[in-house]
């Protein structure tokens, strides 16, 4: 798993992940994305469009990250998720709680919405 | 019928492992995308529901096999753990709010929800064993 971290905006980080959000691919990034994202006191726009694959480790991951993000008056908009990622989200209900927008323009529009 | 018999380290690389050789096994057998997704999903909370709550030491392992029958993806998992049913332990309830939404039971939504059949039992030599049944709908 991999993560890179981009500013497009003097309030917003764009995060790329690329890879396997299971156990192990969770733990290569767990606390970079923890100080990433979490930290930051940005808003931030996560990219899973290359993400294949998710599991509980990484719900938990970006549940907690997203609280943190929350509590700093700040919000995390994920985007681009791929079917079968969308399918384990959807199943613990995640998407209720942590937007989820199809593209990076969208998940942008959310943020002020 | 061709079975996936594999046994691996109750640890994240033994779930890595486990949901290579099941992607693998499965993909060639014929499942469908989706439900090979399914069983790398499962795959990993199993393994780690006993890696954390299994209390079987730093050696506990998890028996595996898998086969595709009839378009279904079967799944058994054994492990010599403390005795656990992951079908009868509660659920989490369903999060209101990002401030409300627990952390924990995650695996367990996942294993419940994602399989179409579960079955578990404590067998009399003291092991677990847990049956899934993945199908599309």
């Amino acid at each position: 798993m991999r993560m890179d971290v981009r500013e497009v905006s003097p309030d917003t980080n764009l995060v790329i992940l690329d890879g396997r959000l299971d156990a192990v691919g969770t733990d290569a990034i767990s606390l970079s994305f923890t100080a990433a994202v979490g930290a930051a006191g940005r808003h931030a726009l996560v990219d899973l469009s290359r993400v294949t694959f998710v599991a509980s480790l990484g719900i938990r991951l970006l549940l907690s990250t997203a609280r943190v993000v929350e509590r700093k008056g700040c919000r995390m908009v994920l985007f681009g998720v791929q079917p079968a990622v969308l399918e384990v989200f959807d199943t613990v209900a995640l998407t209720t709680i942590i937007p989820v927008a199809a593209d990076q323009a969208a998940a942008r529009a959310l943020l002020t919405a | 019928m061709r079975l996936l018999r594999l046994s691996v380290p109750a640890t994240h690389a033994g779930a890595a492992a486990a949901q290579d050789a099941l992607r693998h096994h499965l993909t060639e057998a014929g499942a469908a995308a989706g439900l090979v997704s399914r069983a790398e999903v499962v795959a990993e909370e199993v393994v780690l529901n006993v890696a954390d709550h299994g209390e079987a030491g730093p050696d506990a392992r998890v028996r595996m096999k898998a086969a595709v029958e009839a378009g279904r993806v079967s799944l058994t998992f054994e492990d010599d753990g403390r005795a656990y049913d992951p079908l009868s332990a509660p659920l989490p309830p369903a999060p209101g709010s990002l401030a409300e939404a627990g952390l924990g039971g995650l695996g367990l939504v996942l294993i419940r929800r994602l399989a179409a059949e579960a079955h578990y039992e404590r067998l009399p030599d003291g092991r677990n064993r847990l049956r899934l049944v993945l199908a599309l709908p």
